[in-house]
């Protein structure tokens, strides 16, 4: 049951990321600029952190996996940048001390490692050319953003959530 | 102390990164249709983005009308500009389509489609990739529809956006001509007023500036600003006459013996909702061009 409820809560997300944020007018604001949500992968990394790192895991490969097919053309980019990422995140997450700034900060250095390595493999097997200055500057900025505000939005009610969760199933 | 990598994790890490360069090269090899897996996991989550993207049109549709808004007023003015010749160019458009229809009897063509009919299927936008790499769109028809692998895909007034890359049996996916990936190959042509048609191919596109290469033009043909690029039909995969875009720039290539152009894409492929399908109803016949 409680399984359940997370992954319809990150099937929610994934679907919200590829059908309802393209249609908003943020992106807008120039040609340029290009703001990636990245929010399933902030709530895995809120599971491993406050939940079950184990489900979080497994749950990163099945989301990776997702979005290989739906949103991608070349399998298992995703798949595997996003289960490496969320496991070294975990790996640093267990010397630190948890609060709300903490967990920002460990969700943007995420973010960076994860988009950073999809853009690394996608560059070496020629989905994109775009210029590193470039990606750092009117991709990754933005990106962060987004992502950092989406983080502290829902920090409490998350938190809350996977602690009750976790009290149910052990680590 | 742990450490980051113990020798178990070490294998796992090294075995899954075998696992991701066979899936790459399995996924990068030239023509590779949907397996059944992948056809099974777009369609059941094609339904589900159904059923989120509905809410989120009628949502995303308010800011666009206050949008709309603003803009009224002064398309109204430029479009009250254009009415003018309105009257003249439907004239013209009849006499030579009387005309046309004359020619064609004279030549026995009554049966024989043109290379620019096709057959449109309507199709609405359910799903977009949201990493800005991969440029694929997800639409709500597939195979059930009569949609099949390669259509061309395109907006209202017939400007391209794209072709149908993968068919499952309720959704398929489009790669738009913005993917960096199998742009290559769409010929093309520029219909200028006077002279011939310039012939060439689109082959790529910069995303920094927005805009698609129009490449392998003649280094004698006059290409200038603001002409508007089609397709050629040539190829047998795109039709005739669907607007690519319009040029923006013109430079010699890097060994001088060709010309490359900049063009603009018609559709704007930020902000598409409804698209249409077209198929093609004279099957050119070609057995050697697989995939791109």
């Amino acid at each position: 049951m409680k399984q359940s409820k997370i992954f319809i809560l990150l099937f929610l997300l994934f679907l919200i990321q590829g059908t309802v944020m393209p249609l908003f007018p943020f992106n807008r604001v120039g040609t340029n600029i290009q703001i990636v949500p990245e929010f399933v992968f902030i709530v895995l990394l809120m599971l491993t952190f406050f939940g079950s790192p184990n489900w979080g895991l497994k749950y990163a490969v099945l989301f990776g996996f997702l979005t290989d097919i739906v949103y991608a053309s070349v399998l298992g980019v995703y798949a595997f940048c996003l289960t490496l990422t969320v496991y070294l995140v975990y790996a640093i997450s267990k010397w630190v001390n948890m609060n709300i700034a903490m967990t920002v900060l460990l969700t943007v250095a995420g973010v960076c490692m994860l988009e950073f390595g999809v853009y690394v493999v996608y560059l070496m097997i020629g989905v994109t050319d775009q210029q590193f200055d470039l990606f750092l500057q009117f991709r990754l900025l933005p990106t962060i953003c987004l992502n950092a505000v989406f983080t502290m939005l829902i920090y409490y009610p998350f938190r809350r959530f996977f602690e009750k969760l976790s009290d149910g199933i052990g680590k | 102390m742990p450490s980051f990598f113990s020798n178990k994790k070490l294998i796992v890490l090294l075995t899954s990164l075998i696992v991701l360069i066979a899936l790459i090269s399995y996924s990068l090899k030239e023509g590779t249709r949907a397996t059944w897996i992948e056809q099974f996991v777009q369609d059941v989550v094609g339904g589900f983005q159904y059923v989120v993207n509905v809410p989120a049109r009628y949502a995303a549709g308010f800011f666009q009308n206050v949008n709309d808004i603003e803009n009224a007023y002064k398309e109204n003015k430029r479009l009250k500009e254009n009415l003018a010749n309105y009257a003249s160019v439907e004239q013209e458009n009849r006499d030579l389509t009387s005309q046309n229809k004359e020619l064609k009897a004279q030549l026995d063509l009554k049966n024989d489609p043109s290379l620019s009919d096709y057959t449109k299927y309507s199709a609405t936008l359910i799903g977009r990739s949201y990493d800005q790499w991969n440029q694929l769109l997800t639409l709500d028809k597939g195979k059930v529809n009569g949609i099949k692998n390669g259509m061309p895909v395109i907006t209202s007034g017939k400007r391209l956006i794209g072709r149908i890359s993968k068919v499952g049996n309720f959704t398929s996916k489009v790669s738009l001509i913005s993917n960096d990936q199998n742009v290559n190959q769409i010929s093309a042509m520029i219909h200028p007023k006077n002279g011939g048609a310039i012939f060439g191919m689109i082959e790529g596109y910069d995303q920094n500036k927005g805009t698609l290469l129009f490449g392998k033009i003649p280094i004698k043909a006059k290409v200038k600003k603001g002409q508007e690029v089609t397709t050629s039909g040539l190829s047998g995969k795109y039709s005739q006459g669907l607007v690519i875009g319009t040029v923006t720039s013109v430079s010699t290539d890097q060994y001088g013996l060709t010309k490359t152009a900049q063009v603009k894409p018609a559709a704007d492929l930020d902000h598409l909702n409804y698209v249409l399908v077209i198929d093609k109803k004279t099957q050119v016949s070609f057995d050697g061009g697989k995939g791109n």
